[in-house]
């Protein structure tokens, strides 16, 4: 299922950055280069040939990972795009933690209490959180939380005057396994705003969705059941009723993930994280094109890995489908 | 004569509350003694199985009990603290559901379901859980329990989760089992072994048990005494050969010859007539009437 | 009286009376942008940059809500921000529902092969974040009003195509349509006289929900600097504020309201369409 879809996405890159009027080499290049260099790039790129066959040439080097060289930056956009895509999972990992830890706790909180105040509190709070885009909850998050109450800074992933040392990409999770407890703090600080604003939607998404499961849950006889052995309510509800109901909130939360991940886009602007997000905008600025062609695929591809771990993921939680 | 292990008097149960409550229960008197089965028995929308949900104190949220007592070893159960009530569940009173199909997790293994009431209200450990676990699979007569125990509901026949559920109830060596319809959406040849089977158990562990049903024939087979329940009132009751034998409310009567009978199969059956049920409702509403006026 | 039923069925339905009117005061702004007697909202002055609105001190009685590090005064910015919003909210969101309905009934009806190659593109579409996308095209193509409507319709059609596709799935086994069919209509009028109308009302609320995302979606383009140059908008006040944010948190918290209060406006129109036009939940 994920291949031809791949194919489409290719095409659908191929055709994107070829609407660019003009010629592409002459936008790569800056004025001193000779007729020859360009007639050398045209070829490189394969760009005198006809159009079928300047797409297979296309599949032939993406496919083989090769993503050209960047024309603002002059390095391999796949070298370039490894080097930041760590920190843009970083972030939508951290984003995916808080929504489901909220979402989860919003829905067991208002089934937990249901019919008395809690309930409405926090159907209140998830309507407001589904109303609004993440972009203006990063806005609104500065002006609250770092503005009026200055507790997070707003932009970057550590201080500039931090120098730790790191030796993968992924800065969170590195200090948080070394034990290094207080470059984790500080990482942390800097991501809070970002995965939050990242997070609401999807938190009231999952929050929305899992209750109205859990509710059915409740009214079933195997909860009864469990009501019978004697348990108590937060243990039937956590155990018996919780387990059923995320079947549905995991396939939507997968669906929902992907739009998360696509937020990080913005995100990464609106906090000057250094992420791909954020290389981005560099490469649209600059109309860097093998850059911004190269961020399309990899966003592309960890969308399409991202749905095929929740096809893996429902197969896991769900005995009834595992066996099949 | 042994003391009552159940007396429920003048139980009343509505759903709703204020101007629109509706009673389903209306001043139901029952006595369940230590060791025998009582059958409570009853067409569909006649307040049988709330009688069993009001006991153990599972009735849904928008139902109240509204007068009446249920002295369970001689504690008004609508006295006690919400915690102590549940802390009886599973220890002293048990359950036995209708749909086998449903009342088992459909994402947790048998054994979860089993050992998680032995661990967490009977006190066992692990290993003695599992042990017992097995034990009570054998003595529900499920022939390979160590690979039931590995297995998810939706694995089982009906009949089997019905033992499961079954083992379960007898788990905690109650006083009292609540069995609702339990052989109702079974098989009629599986129906027949389930009953044998709550019957040889009850008689082994001594328990007593509630035995609601629709089916006169199974009340029969099973039940010492028998109380026949119509439009949330105890219309009869006493042993079961004298009420199937010599019934004396025309409602019993009417629903004995709507049963079908294995002997006379070419009897017929005779629907409960219309004008009967419909006296009895009246009736029921016009003592709603008086007592909302008194 | 007329009047007085008008009445009860507007308050019978807050969400939409007051997404209606929200939605309608926007527009009146975005109109009436030329009559009101405000500065030029490009006129820059080095003697009043950054000044601050008039509840705070410090303010200058001729720039009501102070002004931004240009010292181009933030209320007329404002008023005429909301032109391009305008305009950006009705043709983007026309043009994905257009899109995106034709899709979606020629695919839920057809079904079969051209189903099966228009859900394959669909899906294609969705694969990629939506804004990276937009960034793109509007890069590719070269900033300006019209691209950012273009993006928009490029992200937005798919929403429209798959709601649109989902019920006429269902439609299509209806008595109705099997009446059509033996009646001997062509294939385009039962589409368009048929099902068209069953899914006015679903479109209605899709199209109310697009505009939002039509606004979010500008200013964000207009923040980076791709939207148009030649106009005020909210999206280049956010951007001016946002390097200014310590010194005069006013000027991005303008903007920000403005377009939080317009998204919340069209969601509320959209939830109120649902519950005014759905003939099964207004029983």
């Amino acid at each position: 299922m994920a291949l031809p879809t791949l194919l489409g996405v290719m095409v659908v890159v191929f055709v994107l950055i070829r609407v660019v009027p003009g010629d592409p080499i002459s936008m790569m290049i800056s004025g001193e280069a000779s007729p020859d260099d360009i007639a050398k790039l045209r070829e490189a790129y394969g760009l005198d040939r006809s159009i079928p066959v300047q797409f297979l040439y296309f599949l032939k080097t993406v496919s083989t990972g090769h993503l050209g060289t960047s024309i603002s930056l002059h390095q391999d956009v796949l070298e370039l795009i490894m080097g930041r895509l760590p920190a843009t999972l970083e972030l939508a990992i951290l984003a995916l933690f808080f929504a489901t830890v909220l979402g989860v706790s919003f829905a067991l909180t208002s089934v937990y209490w249901r019919g008395r105040w809690p309930e409405v509190a926090v159907d209140a709070a998830n309507a407001l959180a589904l109303a609004l885009p993440e972009f203006l909850w990063a806005l609104l998050l500065i002006l609250l939380l770092s503005v009026s109450i200055p507790l997070f800074p707003i932009s970057g992933r550590t201080d500039p005057s931090n120098a730790a040392v790191f030796h993968t990409q992924f800065y969170l999770f590195e200090s948080l396994f070394t034990a290094r407890f207080s470059d984790f703090a500080e990482i942390l600080r800097h991501m809070f705003l970002p995965a939050i604003s990242l997070a609401l939607p999807l938190t009231a998404v999952i929050g929305r969705v899992l209750k109205s499961s859990l509710l059915d849950a409740i009214n079933q006889d195997y909860v009864l059941l469990a009501r019978a052995k004697g348990f108590s309510p937060l243990y039937v509800l956590l155990r018996h009723a919780l387990p059923n109901a995320l079947i549905p909130t995991i396939t939507i939360t997968g669906t929902q993930f992907t739009l998360l991940v696509g937020g990080t886009v913005l995100i990464e602007l609106i906090f000057a994280y250094p992420g791909i997000g954020n290389m981005l905008f560099g490469a649209a600025i600059n109309r860097d094109l093998p850059l911004m062609q190269g961020i399309t695929i990899v966003f592309a591809v960890v969308f399409i890995l991202i749905n095929i771990c929740i096809d893996m993921s429902y197969a896991l939680i769900n005995p009834r489908v595992r066996l099949d | 004569m042994s003391k009552a292990l159940l007396q429920v008097s003048d139980l009343g149960v509505e759903i709703g509350t204020g101007k629109h409550a509706t009673r389903i229960l209306r001043g139901v008197n029952l006595e369940i003694k230590p060791g025998e089965i009582r059958g409570l028995v009853g067409e569909s929308g006649g307040g049988k199985t709330m009688v069993g949900k009001a006991i153990t104190g599972l009735l849904p949220s928008s139902a109240v009990v509204s007068s009446g007592r249920i002295l369970f070893q001689e504690q008004n159960l609508l006295e006690l603290p919400a915690k102590n009530r549940r802390l009886l569940l599973g220890t002293k009173i048990a359950m036995i559901l209708q749909q086998p199909s449903t009342a088992l997790n459909p994402v947790l293994r048998i054994e979860n379901q089993i050992t998680d009431v032995l661990t967490r209200r009977l006190g066992y450990d692990r290993k003695s859980a599992r042990d017992y676990a097995l034990e009570l699979l054998s003595m529900v007569h499920i022939r390979a329990p160590e690979r039931v125990l590995r297995q998810y509901p939706h694995e089982l026949s009906g009949g089997m989760c019905q033992r499961v559920v079954i083992a379960i109830a007898f788990a905690g060596k109650p006083s009292l089992i609540v069995a609702d319809e339990p052989t109702t959406a079974l098989d009629v040849t599986v129906q027949f072994e389930i009953l044998k089977l709550i019957k040889e158990l009850q008689a082994k562990t001594g328990t007593a048990v509630l035995f609601v049903t629709h089916d006169l024939g199974v009340v029969a087979k099973i039940c010492d005494v028998v109380s026949v329940i119509f439009a949330g009132r105890i219309l009869e009751q006493g042993r079961t050969e004298d009420v199937i034998g010599r019934p004396a409310h025309p409602y019993t009567q009417a629903l004995i010859a709507a049963s079908p009978r294995l002997d006379r199969p070419d009897a017929g059956l005779q629907p409960v007539p219309g004008e009967l049920t419909a006296s009895l409702w009246n009736d029921a509403v016009a003592s709603d009437l008086e007592q909302s006026h008194a | 009286m007329n009047l007085t039923r008008y009445v009860d069925t507007a308050f019978a339905n807050p969400k939409l009376l007051i997404g209606g009117l929200g939605l309608a005061i926007i527009a009146a702004i975005a109109l009436a942008a030329p009559l009101l007697p405000l500065q030029d909202p490009l006129d820059q002055s080095l003697f009043a940059q950054n000044l601050p609105p008039f509840w705070l001190p410090g303010h200058d009685a001729s720039y009501l809500l102070g002004t931004d590090s240009l010292g181009r005064d933030l209320l007329s910015r404002l008023v005429w921000g909301a032109r391009p919003v305008l305009i950006v909210m009705v043709l983007g969101a026309a043009l994905s529902g257009v899109v995106g309905v034709i899709v979606g009934l020629v695919s839920g009806y057809l079904g079969g092969g051209s189903d099966a190659v228009l859900s394959r593109i669909i899906e294609v579409f969705m694969a990629f974040p939506p804004m990276l996308l937009a960034i793109v095209l509007v890069a590719v193509v070269g900033p300006g009003l019209y691209a950012v409507v273009i993006s928009i319709a490029l992200i937005g059609w798919t929403r429209f195509a798959r709601v649109v596709r989902a019920e006429v799935l269902v439609l299509r086994e209806q008595d109705f349509i099997t009446a059509a069919h033996l009646l001997g209509y062509r294939w385009f009028r039962i589409l368009f006289q048929e099902l068209l109308p069953n899914i006015i009302p679903m479109v209605l609320a899709l199209l109310a929900l697009e505009m939002g995302r039509a606004i979010v979606v500008e200013a964000i383009l207009a923040f980076i600097g791709f939207s148009t140059s030649d106009m005020a908008t909210w999206g280049g006040i956010l951007a001016d504020g946002r390097n200014y944010i310590y010194q005069a948190w006013w000027i991005m918290t303008l903007p920000i309201f403005a377009i939080t209060l317009s998204v919340l406006t069209l969601s509320l129109l959209a939830d109120g369409l649902r519950l005014a036009l759905d003939p099964v939940i207004r029983r």
